[in-house]
């Protein structure tokens, strides 16, 4: 018998409080007789035998499970839209850390990259769990409501067409992009957004001979930018959507090759290794750096261009 | 076929047959183990840790009545078909019905083909 009160309080310790003293009391009864009918009018059962019943019973996680099949936080037909969600709003929050932490290393007399990586990190993941923990419980309450509206409002005709694979944008992309963008968005305005934000005027990092191209650039990051919430919206490429995405992209490669053959990019006086590293040196690394970069948006150019002129049905 | 997916298969196909066999068998009030022995006496083999939460769940879904009763020295839990669970039943056997007779052609068919590959093999 204590075996069997073992095995039951087993059982109850793996189901919701409410549920345990009936399904208990059930469990204990259907036990009973199953060892009854094993007995089957002879002597009581040995240990050996009650627990061959109980064996036969299952493992008692398993049975708790059967008796109060535990529920998703999550419903799983809305689990795809869940995902979305988190993908947009952590990458949303990347880029207003990325943002923040700019902001802190181009004011900063010193530049301590380290610093400005480790501050980037801890303030994105803290951030992160929060919006992880909101965006759960709200999916969470969601999932508890019958889900029927979203089912019903479906209509075959308003599906987006049948389209490539590649059409498809992926989701790391975009906020790749959007990462992108506002990255060199902050880094080229933050003189200005310093001004506007703390009342506060200091240098650029780049020379006087670049400026003017650099904030030239500036419509075309914030088309970028445009351009990623328009594909966060659609989630498949359309001819104008590709067509801006190269022009971007034209951009960009015009830039960073314009970048690369008419220096110096940086108002530095002197190298941060003075003594080991001269300042030419730094900035021919700099140049073969950037005509490196502009091989990937000259590659997504020719990529689009190709995907254009077949018609975006391939 | 390997064995665990034949198992899987098998599972997947007894489950919802399984419902209806209860169903079917609680015309008259029955308790968890007195059920299982009609069960199996029928030939339809069910395992203790699967039919005691099966009948628990039909009882929470409103399918069947449950009365708590005394005999032979101790208490035992009856189940029996609620209004609710008969007209469910119908339903479901005219299904079952339907089902059987769309199936049991395409089954024949399949069965005479194999047999006819395998003897021009």
């Amino acid at each position: 018998m204590d075996l069997v009160q073992r095995y039951i309080a087993a059982v109850q310790r793996e189901l919701p409080e409410p549920k345990r003293a009936d399904i208990g009391r059930e469990l204990k009864a259907n036990i009973l007789d199953e060892m009854d009918a094993q007995r089957g009018g002879q002597a009581p059962l040995t240990d050996q035998q009650v627990a061959d019943v109980l064996r036969k019973m299952g493992d008692p996680r398993t049975v708790a499970r059967q008796f109060s099949p535990p529920k998703p936080l999550v419903a799983l037909s809305l689990m795809p839209s869940y995902v979305h969600t988190l993908y947009l709003v952590l990458g949303f929050l990347l880029v207003l850390h990325l943002v923040d932490s700019m902001n802190g290393l181009l004011s900063g007399v010193s530049i301590e990259v380290w610093r400005f990586s480790i501050g980037l990190l801890v303030g994105w993941i803290e951030s992160s769990i929060v919006a992880f923990t909101m965006i759960t419980l709200i999916y969470c309450a969601i999932s508890q409501q019958p889900i029927t509206a979203t089912e019903a409002r479906w209509d075959p005709l308003k599906l987006p067409t049948a389209d490539a694979s590649w059409q498809h944008i992926r989701k790391s992309d975009m906020v790749t992009d959007l990462v992108t963008h506002t990255f060199l968005f902050v880094v080229i305005m933050h003189p200005y957004l310093n001004l506007i934000l703390h009342d506060r005027v200091i240098e650029s990092v780049f020379s006087e001979q670049v400026q003017p191209l650099l904030f030239a650039f500036v419509p075309a990051l914030v088309i970028g930018i445009a351009l990623t919430f328009w594909q966060f919206h659609r989630r498949f490429w359309s001819k104008p959507m590709l067509q801006l995405n190269c022009a971007i992209n034209v951009a960009y490669c015009g830039v960073l090759v314009w970048l690369a053959f008419n220096g110096p990019i940086f108002a530095m006086t002197m190298s941060p290794w003075d003594g080991r590293v001269s300042l030419e040196s730094i900035e021919y690394s700099i140049r073969v750096t950037l005509l490196i970069i502009a091989l990937f948006p000259a590659y997504e150019v020719v990529r689009d261009c190709r995907r254009l002129r077949h018609g975006m049905d391939q | 076929m390997s064995n665990p997916q034949l198992d899987k298969m098998k599972l997947e196909l007894r489950r919802g047959v399984l419902v209806l066999a209860v169903l079917a068998s609680l015309g008259t009030p029955q308790y968890g183990y007195s059920l299982r022995k009609r069960l199996q006496e029928a030939g339809v083999d069910i395992d203790e840790g699967t039919l005691y939460p099966l009948i628990r769940r039909l009882n929470e879904q409103g399918l069947l009545d449950s009365e708590w009763q005394q005999g032979d020295g101790r208490e035992r839990r009856y189940y029996q078909l609620s209004v609710l669970g008969i007209e469910l039943l119908r339903q479901l056997t005219d299904e079952w019905a339907a089902l059987n007779n769309a199936i049991e052609p395409l089954l024949l068919s399949a069965t005479l083909a194999n047999t006819n590959e395998q003897e021009t093999l």
